[in-house]
């Protein structure tokens, strides 16, 4: 097996993809959110405070990048959920995150480190001194982040929190990843996936839908993002469910589409025999600081699919 | 930086395209589409605002050329832009057309040919063969469309004379404010285009920056209201008449109408220090 230094990842972001998306899925959620997980070789600085009305905000500082995330306390494996990012570009150094973010607040704290170190097991295909740390300790500062509407308000002068830091990595290739001549074709519950998907993009805005039908689940993902001037949001909200929310006839001339909560109401999906495509409804979705966000209309492309 | 290897000739046949997410670059390793030859113009919707000038060869726009490249992926193309340096010989594309980002990236330049004033196939000012070429130093070592940026300097072209010598070259601004006016030079080759004449669109306003330009280092990026396609990366911004300011990176296949191009920053100032002593 070959060993390789790990090189840092390209393009890596602060978005990360929630864990409660199966596992097939999360690399498609993933690109949708150009949501490459930073690479154990990079610092990422990161803490989280509560805000009022259950929600909590996640801070992280990434080579430069700081992001806001604000969601619901749903726990990192739940099946639905909804999350606003808000990113700035500033300072993210190893002791140090500091980025306004305008009509919204700003943060700038730097970092007290206290208790103990913790070392990671290094991954099942790294070997050597190879891992990274994780240093606790307070960020001390400035923390201040008022949402739409004041959905969430936060004001602190601390937060507890964490600095990974990397070491170097030495791991073997992933396995199974050489050259193979052939491959058992067997069936599986991807086999004849449903697959319907309508977007809307302006020239600093896009708005995403995605439903999969998975066996008896269907996930149904949604994205918002859009640039603000020296901010970016990125929305998105997602929930596995009974395939029954996503209905297709035979001939795909027709779809319904009714995910439950984050997502409220029904997409209608028609396509005429010229080929004329149509989506309505009133579904729409309730993200952080944007509910009942529509997701229907003439200005959406779409395309409904399904496997044979 | 890397030494390119002398090319005399390189004839362009296919296009290639790279789909990375939904946004579209101009050349790269994955999907080719075929010759742009075939595709005719006037049989297809042309975005209007993306329009020929008259003359490619004329003073104002012979600067503005096609880079012809031979990757390790096979032929591709881009565009680009003489600029004014002391060598005389330094021109301005994306990073992405000449080598492939972060550490691990591949150099696409096994040929690399810059043809100013290029029209119809034709080289009016003949080929100028990369000597020299390199990137910003964060496209080299992490990625990312922030930091899309390339130069190369170029060998005399078959008469002995240097690149600005013959076709004159942009002025190069960097760490200017974003809110400026572009004209957007370019030679798209996907359809509606063909590639076989540059484009401009004139005095497009700065509209913002991309959100995914939110989510990686780097200097934030611009976006114009001109329709591309693949081909016209690496094409020159041009502010104040003739002075390069950025060029295009990339697009997004659902809305070709906005055109994102790198921030000039200090790294790119850089970059022109490192292009510019090239004896």
């Amino acid at each position: 097996m070959a060993l390789a230094v790990c090189a840092p990842a390209q393009g890596m972001s602060p978005i990360t993809v929630p864990a409660g998306i199966p596992a097939p899925l999360r690399s498609v959620i993933a690109a949708r959110l150009h949501a490459t997980p930073p690479h154990r070789s990079v610092w990422v600085s990161r803490f989280e405070v509560k805000g009022k009305g259950g929600y909590h905000l996640v801070v992280t500082g990434l080579r430069g990048v700081v992001a806001i995330e604000v969601s619901k306390a749903a726990g990192r494996k739940a099946r639905r959920g909804a999350i606003t990012t808000y990113v700035a570009h500033g300072t993210a150094t190893t002791n140090r995150i500091s980025a306004s973010f305008p009509g919204f607040g700003e943060i700038s704290v730097r970092f007290r480190p206290s208790g103990r170190v913790v070392k990671s097991r290094p991954g099942k295909r790294c070997r050597g001194a190879d891992r990274y740390t994780i240093r606790p300790g307070v960020f001390v500062g400035r923390i201040r982040f008022t949402g739409e509407d004041r959905y969430v308000q936060v004001r602190a002068k601390r937060a507890k929190g964490q600095i990974r830091r990397p070491r170097r990595l030495r791991c073997a290739s992933q396995p199974g990843s050489g050259a193979r001549s052939s491959r058992a074709v067997k069936d599986s519950q991807f086999a004849s996936p449903g697959v319907l998907e309508a977007g809307w993009r302006e020239p600093l805005a896009a708005t995403e839908l995605l439903a999969l039908r998975l066996g008896a689940r269907i996930l149904c993902f949604a994205s918002r993002e859009e640039s603000l001037g020296a901010m970016a949001e990125i929305r998105y909200a997602f929930a596995v469910a009974p395939a029954r929310g996503f209905t297709q006839n035979e001939a795909l001339t027709a779809a319904k589409l009714k995910p439950p909560w984050p997502f409220a109401g029904t997409g209608r999906y028609t396509a005429s025999p010229q080929g004329v495509r149509s989506w309505g409804g009133d579904l729409r979705a309730s993200f952080p600081g944007a509910p009942g966000f529509p997701l229907t209309g003439p200005e959406f492309r779409v395309r409904l699919d399904s496997g044979f | 930086m890397r030494q390119a290897k002398p090319v005399d000739t390189l004839l362009p046949r296919r296009l290639q395209a790279t789909s990375h997410g939904s946004r579209v670059r101009a050349v790269g390793n994955h999907s080719r589409v075929g010759s742009p030859a075939s595709a005719s113009v006037a049989s297809m919707p042309v975005a209007a605002d993306f329009e020929p000038v008259a003359d490619p060869a004329a003073p104002e726009y012979r600067q503005n050329g096609v880079v012809f490249i031979l990757t390790p992926f096979g032929p591709g193309r881009c565009s680009g832009t003489a600029v004014n340096s002391p060598n005389y010989s330094v021109v301005f594309t994306a990073a992405h057309c000449i080598r492939e980002p972060g550490r691990q990236g591949e150099w696409l330049d096994l040929a690399w040919v810059f043809v100013p004033g290029y029209r119809y196939g034709q080289r009016p000012y003949g080929v100028f063969p990369a000597r020299w070429v390199d990137t910003t130093k964060r496209w080299r070592t992490i990625g990312g469309e922030n930091s899309d940026v390339g130069a190369a300097v170029v060998r005399p072209n078959a008469r002995g004379r240097l690149l600005t010598k013959a076709v004159g070259g942009a002025g190069i601004a960097w760490s200017l404010p974003a809110r400026q006016s572009f004209d957007v030079h370019g030679y798209p080759a996907e359809a509606p285009f063909n590639g076989e004449t540059q484009r401009v669109c004139r005095q497009r306003p700065f509209l913002g920056h991309d959100a995914f330009s939110f989510l990686i280092p780097g200097p934030l990026n611009l976006a114009v209201d001109c329709f591309v396609t693949g081909g016209a990366s690496g094409g020159g911004w041009t502010i104040k008449g003739n002075v390069l300011n950025s060029v295009t990176n990339y697009g997004y296949e659902d809305d070709k109408a906005t055109d994102f191009g790198a921030y000039f920053g200090k790294e790119v100032g850089r970059l022109f220090h490192r292009a510019a002593a090239i004896g």
